[in-house]
C-alpha cells in the first residue's frame, strides 16, 4: 500500500506542473460578460460571487479554477452522472461555450473563499487527524496529500476547505456509489466509514 | 372498495405506459429552456424552490429561448364521494366513481428576450356540466397566463443581483405571486371535478381567474424585501383572451368596475437550506352584479390576508408549511336594495394551512386544514340541497391528506382525501334537506402528468 501511495502522491504532484498551473500567471482581468452570467444566474443558486446559502449548492468562493472548468466541462459532457449534476447543471452547462467556461473559472476562483462554519472540537479534531495521516489500515490516503494543508485544493484538486458539510458528505456518497466519477478518489474512499466522513467533512466546514 | 381498486390497478396501467413512454428529456417548456429537472424550481408542480421563485421573479427568462416554446398537461382521476345523490335522489356529479380526464392544458411557456417571458395556459375541462340537460360536455378556455418584462441590477460588488423588478401582465389574482401561501397556486393544487364545495369563499381565492386582467410592478430587493402593486379590471376590450371561453355573458355573472388596487408585501429569508416568508396580500374590488351592466351600484369588497411559508430543501428531505389568514369585508351596496343579501355587510375569514413532507423529491405527504368563518347572511346562504345552508351560516371546517408518488419528475400519482367536520354551517342537516357534512367527504385518484 505503502508503494502505492506513493507513486499516487507522486503523479498528484506532476499534473499542476503539467498543465502549468503551478506558476503564478499574470491574469488577464474577469471579463464583464462572465461577470454578469454569474451575477444573473449563477447566483440564483450559487449565492453572492459564489457564496451559497443551501448546502445543495456549493460555495464556488476561491475554488480551484481548473477544478471548475473541469467540472463545468465533465456537465457539458454529460460526463458527471450524480443526480444533482443531471438536474441542475447538465442543462446550464450546455449554454456555457469554452471562453465563459474559462471566465467564469476565472470569476468564481478570485473570489473571498467563505468562512468555515464552527462545528462540534470532538469531530473536527478526529477529522482532522484523518485530513493528515489518512487510515493506513483501511488504504484510506491522507487528503492534505492532494487537497493541500489548508484543504485550499490545487489544480484539479477542489478546495475543500469551507465547503457546506451536507454538500461534501453527499460528493463522498455519490463518488462511493460511483454516481460521480471520479478515478482517483474512488479508491480513497471506498472504505470510509459513516463516522469518519462525519468527522472529516465536519473538520472541512470549519475551516 | 373493490372498485377503488380497480380504478388503482387501472390508473397505475397507465402510469406504467406513460413512464415507459418517459426520457429524461422529454420535459416541459421551461425545463426544455434551461435543461434543468423540475426538482430545479418545483418541490412537486406547482409549489417553488427558492431558485424557482427567482425563475418566475427574472420574467422565465433564465435559459435559451426555444423556437417551440411549448409544453402539454393532462390529469385523469376517479373521484367518489360519500353521498353522491342529492334530495331529489339525482346525481350530484355524473362521473362520479368514474375514471375519466379532468383537464388537459397546452401551455405556451418561456422566454422571448432576455427581458421578456411568458407562462400561458389554454385548457380543455373535460367534465362540464350543461345545467339544462346535466349531461357532461368538454369545453376549452383560456387558464392561468403571466407575461413579465423584467429588469435587473448588480451590487456594487459585482457579485449578486441587489435588484430584480418587473411589470406582469395577467388573468388571475395572485398567480403572479410567487410563494404558494397565495390562492392561485396555493394547496390544494389541484381537486376533483364537480364535487360538493363550500359555497363561501373570499373574493381573493377563485371567484375572479380567467375573468380579469392585471397590470401590475414589483420589485423584490436583496432577494428579502418584495413589492408589488396591481390594478384589475374586467378581461373585455382588448383584454378578451384572457377569459376567452370563460364568460357566458348571460349577465349571470359579475364584472369589475373600473380599475381595482392590488399589493402584495413580503419579506424573504434564506438561511442554510431553509427560507421563509411572511407577508400580506390584498385587495379592494368594486364588482357590478351583472355582468352585462355596467352602471350602477356596485358592491365593494375589501380583501386583507397575511401568509406566510417556510420550507426546507436537501437532496433526501424536504419539508414545506404554508398558511393565510384571508379577511374580507363585504358592502353589498348594490346586492341588499336588490333583495340578493340579508345583510347590507357582512365579514368573512378564510384560514388555510398545509404541511408537506416528500422523500428524496419522490414520495410525499400532505395535510391541510382549512376553517371558513364569518356572518351569518340567510339570503347570501339560503337553505338548499347540498350547497345550501338551514342556518345561514357560512361556515365550513376540513381536512385534506394527500398522498403523493412521482415515479418521474413530471407525472405525479395522487391520493387526496378531502373530510369536513362542517360544511355551510352545521355537521348534521346543514342544508335544511338532511344532508350531513361528512356526505361530502371525497376520495379522489388522480394521475397528473406534464410533457
Amino acid at each position: 500500500m505503502k508503494s502505492y501511495s506513493k507513486h499516487l502522491y507522486t503523479a498528484m504532484a506532476l499534473i499542476p506542473l503539467m498543465t502549468g498551473s503551478g506558476f503564478a500567471a499574470d491574469a488577464p482581468p474577469i471579463d464583464q460578460a462572465s461577470a454578469k452570467i454569474a451575477v444573473n444566474i449563477c447566483s440564483n443558486c450559487h449565492g453572492p460571487g459564489g457564496h451559497s446559502i443551501s448546502p445543495l449548492f456549493p460555495r464556488l468562493a476561491g475554488q480551484q479554477e481548473m477544478y471548475l472548468a473541469a467540472q463545468i466541462k465533465a456537465f457539458k459532457e454529460k460526463a458527471r452522472g450524480d443526480p444533482e449534476a443531471h438536474d441542475y447543471m447538465w442543462g446550464m452547462a450546455t449554454l456555457l461555450d469554452e471562453p465563459m467556461v474559462a471566465g467564469l473559472s476565472k470569476y468564481f476562483a478570485a473570489q473571498t473563499p467563505s468562512a468555515g462554519t464552527p462545528g462540534n472540537p470532538e469531530l473536527i479534531d478526529a477529522g482532522k487527524k484523518l485530513f493528515f495521516t489518512g487510515d493506513p489500515e483501511k488504504g484510506i490516503l491522507a487528503c492534505a496529500g492532494c487537497h493541500g494543508q489548508d484543504a485550499q485544493g490545487n489544480a484539479i484538486f477542489p478546495r475543500l476547505a469551507g465547503q457546506h458539510k451536507a454538500y461534501l458528505v453527499r460528493q463522498i456518497d455519490v463518488i462511493q456509489r460511483q454516481l460521480r466519477q471520479s478515478p482517483i478518489m474512488h479508491g480513497v474512499v471506498q472504505n470510509l466509514e459513516p463516522a469518519q466522513i462525519n468527522a472529516v467533512t465536519e473538520y472541512l466546514s470549519s475551516l | 372498495m373493490h372498485t377503488l381498486f380497480g380504478h388503482i390497478a387501472r390508473i397505475l396501467g397507465v402510469l406504467t405506459l406513460l413512464t415507459a413512454l418517459q426520457n429524461v428529456e422529454a420535459l416541459p417548456a421551461y425545463a426544455r429552456q434551461t435543461g434543468q429537472n423540475c426538482v430545479a424550481c418545483h418541490v412537486s408542480f406547482p409549489e417553488l424552490t427558492p431558485y424557482g421563485r427567482l425563475f418566475k421573479l427574472t420574467g422565465y427568462t433564465i435559459g435559451e429561448r426555444q423556437d417551440v416554446p411549448l409544453a402539454a398537461m393532462l390529469q385523469v382521476g376517479v373521484a367518489s364521494t360519500a353521498n353522491n345523490r342529492n334530495a331529489n335522489g339525482n346525481e350530484i356529479s355524473p362521473r362520479n366513481d368514474v375514471i375519466a380526464p379532468s383537464q388537459g392544458s397546452i401551455f405556451i411557456a418561456g422566454k422571448a428576450t432576455d427581458n421578456i417571458g411568458a407562462f400561458i395556459q389554454w385548457t380543455f375541462a373535460y367534465q362540464n356540466i350543461d345545467p339544462n340537460s346535466g349531461n357532461v360536455f368538454w369545453h376549452s378556455g383560456s387558464d392561468n397566463t403571466d407575461i413579465r418584462a423584467v429588469g435587473r441590477s448588480a451590487d456594487a460588488t459585482q457579485t449578486d443581483l441587489k435588484w430584480i423588478y418587473g411589470v406582469t401582465l395577467h388573468n388571475n389574482p395572485t398567480v403572479q405571486d410567487v410563494w404558494n401561501s397565495t390562492p392561485a397556486f396555493g394547496f390544494p393544487f389541484t381537486g376533483p371535478p364537480n364535487v360538493p364545495s363550500p359555497t363561501a369563499a373570499t373574493q381573493i381565492e377563485g371567484a375572479w381567474a380567467q375573468q380579469v386582467a392585471g397590470l401590475g410592478g414589483y420589485v423584490f430587493y436583496d432577494k428579502t424585501w418584495y413589492g408589488e402593486a396591481t390594478l384589475y379590471r374586467t378581461a373585455d376590450g382588448v383584454f378578451s383572451f384572457f377569459r376567452a371561453g370563460n364568460w357566458a355573458g348571460l349577465g349571470t355573472g359579475a364584472a369589475l368596475d373600473g380599475y381595482n388596487p392590488y399589493i402584495r408585501l413580503a419579506y424573504n429569508k434564506e438561511w442554510g437550506p431553509n427560507s421563509f416568508m411572511v407577508g400580506m396580500f390584498g385587495w379592494r374590488i368594486n364588482v357590478f352584479p351583472d355582468d352585462l351592466i355596467h352602471n350602477g351600484p356596485t358592491d365593494r369588497y375589501t380583501d386583507l390576508a397575511v401568509d406566510s411559508q417556510y420550507q426546507y430543501i436537501t437532496g433526501e428531505h424536504t419539508f414545506t408549511m404554508q398558511g393565510s389568514l384571508i379577511h374580507e369585508s363585504q358592502n353589498l351596496n348594490a346586492t341588499y336594495p336588490s333583495g340578493g343579501s340579508a345583510n347590507p355587510s357582512n365579514t368573512l375569514w378564510s384560514d388555510k394551512i398545509k404541511a408537506t413532507y416528500y422523500y428524496e423529491h419522490q414520495y410525499g405527504a400532505t395535510v391541510g386544514l382549512f376553517d371558513i368563518y364569518g356572518s351569518k347572511d340567510a339570503i347570501l346562504y339560503a337553505p338548499g340541497t347540498v350547497s345550501g345552508s338551514s342556518n345561514g351560516s357560512p361556515s365550513s371546517t376540513g381536512y385534506i391528506v394527500e398522498l403523493n408518488y412521482l415515479p418521474v419528475q413530471n407525472i405525479r400519482l395522487m391520493l387526496q382525501y378531502t373530510g369536513y367536520t362542517k360544511f355551510n354551517g352545521g355537521n348534521t342537516n346543514y342544508d335544511g334537506f338532511g344532508r350531513t357534512a361528512k356526505d361530502n367527504n371525497t376520495i379522489f385518484l388522480n394521475l397528473w402528468a406534464a410533457f
